[in-house]
């Protein structure tokens, strides 16, 4: 009974940190076009208490994509230099639309065990309605 | 099989074990974009009955002591293989899939032999 609601905050940590993934992932998308975007990018870690790891999951740090930016020609721009050129953001937007998928995935998949360990929870206790 | 009711001991233990591997496999999935993580499984159930046959208490009269309870004999250990991703990970969405329907199973059959068990011994009382 004990694993069985621990894995019901495992699976709850994880969903959370997909879903922080997928915040970062839209904040690129919606920035693709913004002039020195640089992408955002966060991985996960393992929870700790103290030195031992509990099993849940965080999303990291935020960490930049520090890939050069792509120079865009467009003299009209109003911050072009003087050769014309600006710094466009570096925003892939298949990459995005890759992760964003991944990341709905491995959230499905969450959502899955969740609801596993919670229909494995109620049987438990169906036991004791007789 | 009412001397020692050995049936619910033994039930128990599937259902524990069910629940402690829900939990690995819960662990496993939620770190399936973990760099570095590496895909872990418990000792499987027939395993732990086994060991408790070769290495456990053994009740060679009526009288003797037995241990009936099979918990506490499985440890976590890392799964050998799998796929293995560009960033370390090892954990396939597939494979723990089919480990938590397996899980589930168990689950469900030990429930179901348990509350059989509980009807017959009840049936026997004479209630009902």
């Amino acid at each position: 009974m004990n694993d069985l609601l621990q894995s019901l905050e495992i699976t709850a940590s994880a969903m959370k940190a997909q879903s922080t993934r997928l915040r970062y992932i839209s904040e690129n998308i919606a920035n693709a076009d913004t002039p020195g975007f640089r992408r955002k990018l966060t991985t996960f870690q393992a929870v700790r208490d103290g030195i031992d790891p509990t099993g849940e999951i965080q999303s990291g740090p935020v960490r930049l994509d520090d890939r050069e930016l792509p120079r865009v020609f467009d003299p009209s721009h109003p911050m072009a230099d003087d050769t014309g050129y600006y710094d466009g953001s570096n925003v892939e937007m298949l990459i995005e639309i890759s992760d964003a998928r991944q990341a709905q995935r491995s959230y499905e998949a969450n959502v899955k065990m969740f609801d596993q360990a919670r229909r494995m929870t109620s049987s438990l206790l169906d036991l004791l309605r007789r | 099989m009412f001397d020692k009711l050995q049936i619910f001991q033994l039930v128990g233990g599937m259902a524990r074990h069910a629940g402690v591997r829900q939990n690995v496999i819960a662990q496993n999935i939620a770190n399936t974009d973990t760099p570095g993580y590496k895909s872990q499984d418990i000792t499987p159930f027939a395993h732990a009955v086994e060991d408790r046959a070769s290495f456990g208490l053994r009740s060679t009269r009526s009288g003797h002591v037995t241990d009936g309870g099979v918990s506490g004999r499985w440890e976590v250990q890392r799964v050998r293989g799998g796929s293995n991703q560009p960033n370390g990970n090892s954990v396939s969405v597939e494979t723990e899939m089919v480990k938590a329907a397996e899980t589930q199973q168990q689950h469900a059959t030990a429930l179901n032999v348990y509350r059989s068990a509980m009807d017959i011994l009840t049936i026997s009382l004479g209630q009902r």
